[in-house]
């Protein structure tokens, strides 16, 4: 018996689930450009609900807000997730494991009590809820995620370079934007980009502290969601997962980039 | 004598290990100067102390007559040569050349030259432009050389920089390195465990073990007299013997071995009637014949042949002399046309050596 019909019932299964987790999205993309508007039913294929799309201002109106939240929540959460990972990695001191076992802690929490958290606390400081704060709350998650990222490409790099530089006349800050970063930059921009795609797709914790008239995509597919799913809805949701799959798949090309 | 670097006292602790213990060291200006030692025995910990990477626990290091005790490793006139050459993938050989330069403010128009001149010196014209993965372990190994001694520092550490290479490639870069220095003049302190490479290389060497410093001295005065038991047997073969001092008489120092041989040591006035006494002798340092040469002070003993082992140009023998002591002895290979003086397994033969070449040894 060759080896490749023994695994004949692996591949199946495996192929069975790819469809299970592609299928649906295929679907969603294929009605978008669909000419009915009510049923489930193939008609002709049309770009309207495209059309329609970017000429609602309400959702462009959305998008920029997603935009901007995820821009800034992406900025910020790189910025502070690399410097807490690298002195995490660089310095000894009472507790370190305990900080690097609580890490993964944000990342199992189930969103809704994330959000429900933050929203107490902003309640109870006083905080109005708008933009502002939802960028408060896509940083906090994201910074876990960046974290992990960037210890990783820590972990694979040679301590000894930094031993070169400050030898060859670099004090601390100048090996680290000339060596360190340097070293660490396809990580960086691999977090960066992870965290604006979960920044840009997120729901659950943005519905909770987003309060009124600040409104994310998401937000607002959700709302058009409940007058019923149109077209428009699957297009919109179309351009999203296209947006994200490209995003991730270039923050996984530069992960594996070697040191 | 003036002194580029100066340990006094100095030790280094991890926790409860003793990675240096009691360190004092006096290196002139422009010595190549040797820490060998097994791995473990503290002499990169040493070197990273004098670079500035870890701080002495006790102590003092002074280079060029300061105290570095405050000095972070950029602050310091040192540079070093690290074993993995730690070379920053990112830059170009120029650009790793330049690094140092850059932080020193050198002019741009006379960094150009300086990388020049570098890459001349290192034998790697035309090379600026590449990358160091796309170089070869020898290569990269001198791109390491040059981005240090581009800034022409008073002192240059290297740690173990031909570890990484081949045999062949590594006896070149040996002379290369030791006419380099010469040629340059500045002082060079390196580490190595290969005592070989050491001898080769060194104006001085200092054998360390366990943290410690067990001798300092030329190469010459490491093989021909150590002072202690582990710098005799790290440093080339010995035959080791002890026993017990029978009398001091005249110049010489007379001895019965564990083995019930008697023999005659050089005097040393440390050791009384009665005393344990360790010394060692070098392979090379005996001759075999029928009979001793008869000169004064030579000591003789009749033994058989152990093992032979040929190895063209020096024969190895190892003779039985008593029932539990043994001794190693190199001959050198003296077969002419028409003669044949060499030994067979079990024959009986005089094994002879000078006093002289007896050294002994402390604990």
């Amino acid at each position: 018996m060759k080896r490749g019909d023994y695994l004949k019932p692996l591949d199946w299964f495996t192929s069975a689930g790819y469809l299970f987790l592609y299928l649906p999205i295929c679907i969603l993309i294929a009605f978008s450009f669909n000419t009915s508007r009510f049923s489930v039913v193939w008609e002709r294929f049309t770009w309207e609900w495209y059309g329609r799309l970017i000429r609602d201002p309400l959702v462009l109106d959305a998008l920029k807000n997603s935009v901007i939240v995820a821009i800034v929540a992406m900025i910020l959460s790189t910025i502070i997730g690399t410097l807490t990972a690298y002195g995490l990695y660089r310095y000894r001191f009472r507790g370190k494991s305990v900080f690097d076992g609580i890490l993964f802690l944000p990342i199992v929490t189930p969103e809704i009590v994330v959000g429900i958290s933050l929203v107490i606390f902003f309640v109870m400081i006083k905080y109005n809820l708008g933009l502002t704060t939802i960028i408060i709350a896509h940083v906090a998650f994201d910074i876990p995620f960046v974290m992990l990222i960037v210890r990783a490409r820590l972990q694979g790099m040679d301590r000894t370079l930094e031993e070169a530089s400050m030898d060859l006349g670099a004090d601390e800050w100048t090996t680290f934007f000339k060596v360190t970063i340097p070293q660490l930059l396809p990580g960086i921009i691999a977090a960066a980009l992870l965290a604006f795609t979960l920044s840009f797709d997120d729901f659950v914790i943005t519905f909770f502290v987003a309060g009124v008239g600040a409104t994310t995509l998401p937000l607002k597919i959700y709302s058009m969601v409940r007058l019923g799913v149109s077209p428009k809805i699957n297009a919109l949701s179309a351009l999203i997962v296209l947006f994200s799959i490209s995003l991730i798949t270039v923050a996984d090309r530069l992960q594996r980039m070697r040191v | 004598m003036e002194f580029t670097v100066e340990l006094n006292r100095v030790t280094k602790k991890f926790g409860d290990v003793v990675a240096a213990d009691n360190v004092s060291l006096q290196i002139g200006r422009g010595e190549f100067f040797s820490l060998l030692g097994p791995s473990g025995c503290g002499k990169t910990t040493t070197l990273r102390l004098i670079a500035g990477f870890e701080e002495p626990t006790e102590g003092e290091i002074f280079i060029n007559n300061e105290n570095v005790r405050d000095k972070r490793p950029y602050e310091r006139d040192v540079n070093t040569v690290f074993q993995s050459y730690a070379l920053f993938p990112h830059l170009t050989v120029a650009g790793n050349i330049a690094f140092g330069l850059e932080r020193k403010k050198t002019p741009r128009h006379e960094m150009g030259r300086l990388i020049e001149e570098a890459l001349d010196l290192v034998r790697l014209k035309g090379m600026g432009d590449r990358y160091p993965r796309q170089l070869s372990g020898g290569q990269q190994q001198r791109v390491a050389l040059a981005r240090a001694l581009v800034l022409k520092p008073e002192v240059l550490l290297l740690d173990e920089p031909l570890g990484a290479l081949d045999l062949k490639l590594r006896k070149e870069m040996q002379l290369e390195l030791k006419s380099l220095q010469e040629k340059v003049g500045i002082t060079f302190i390196y580490v190595t465990h290969d005592q070989e490479e050491a001898l080769t290389m060194s104006d001085r060497i200092a054998v360390m073990e366990r943290g410690r410093l067990e001798q300092v001295g030329t190469p010459e005065e490491i093989y021909e007299f150590p002072k202690t038991r582990f710098v005799a047997d790290f440093i080339g073969v010995s035959n080791f013997f002890s026993g017990q001092v029978i009398r001091a008489e005249g110049e010489t120092l007379l001895v019965r071995t564990d083995g019930n041989l008697d023999v005659t040591l050089p005097l040393d006035h440390g050791f009384t009637e009665g005393q344990r006494v360790q010394f060692s002798i070098r392979p090379e340092k005996f001759s075999v014949g029928p009979q001793g040469k008869g000169r004064d002070g030579e000591n003789e003993l009749v033994g058989e042949i152990a093992n032979r082992i040929y190895l063209g140009g020096s024969i190895h023998y190892v003779i039985a002399l008593s029932a539990e002591e043994k001794v190693t002895v190199f001959l050198k290979n003296e077969r002419t046309a028409g003669q044949q003086p060499s030994f067979s397994v079990g024959e009986r033969v005089t094994v002879s050596w000078h006093r002289d070449d007896s050294v002994i040894l402390g604990d």
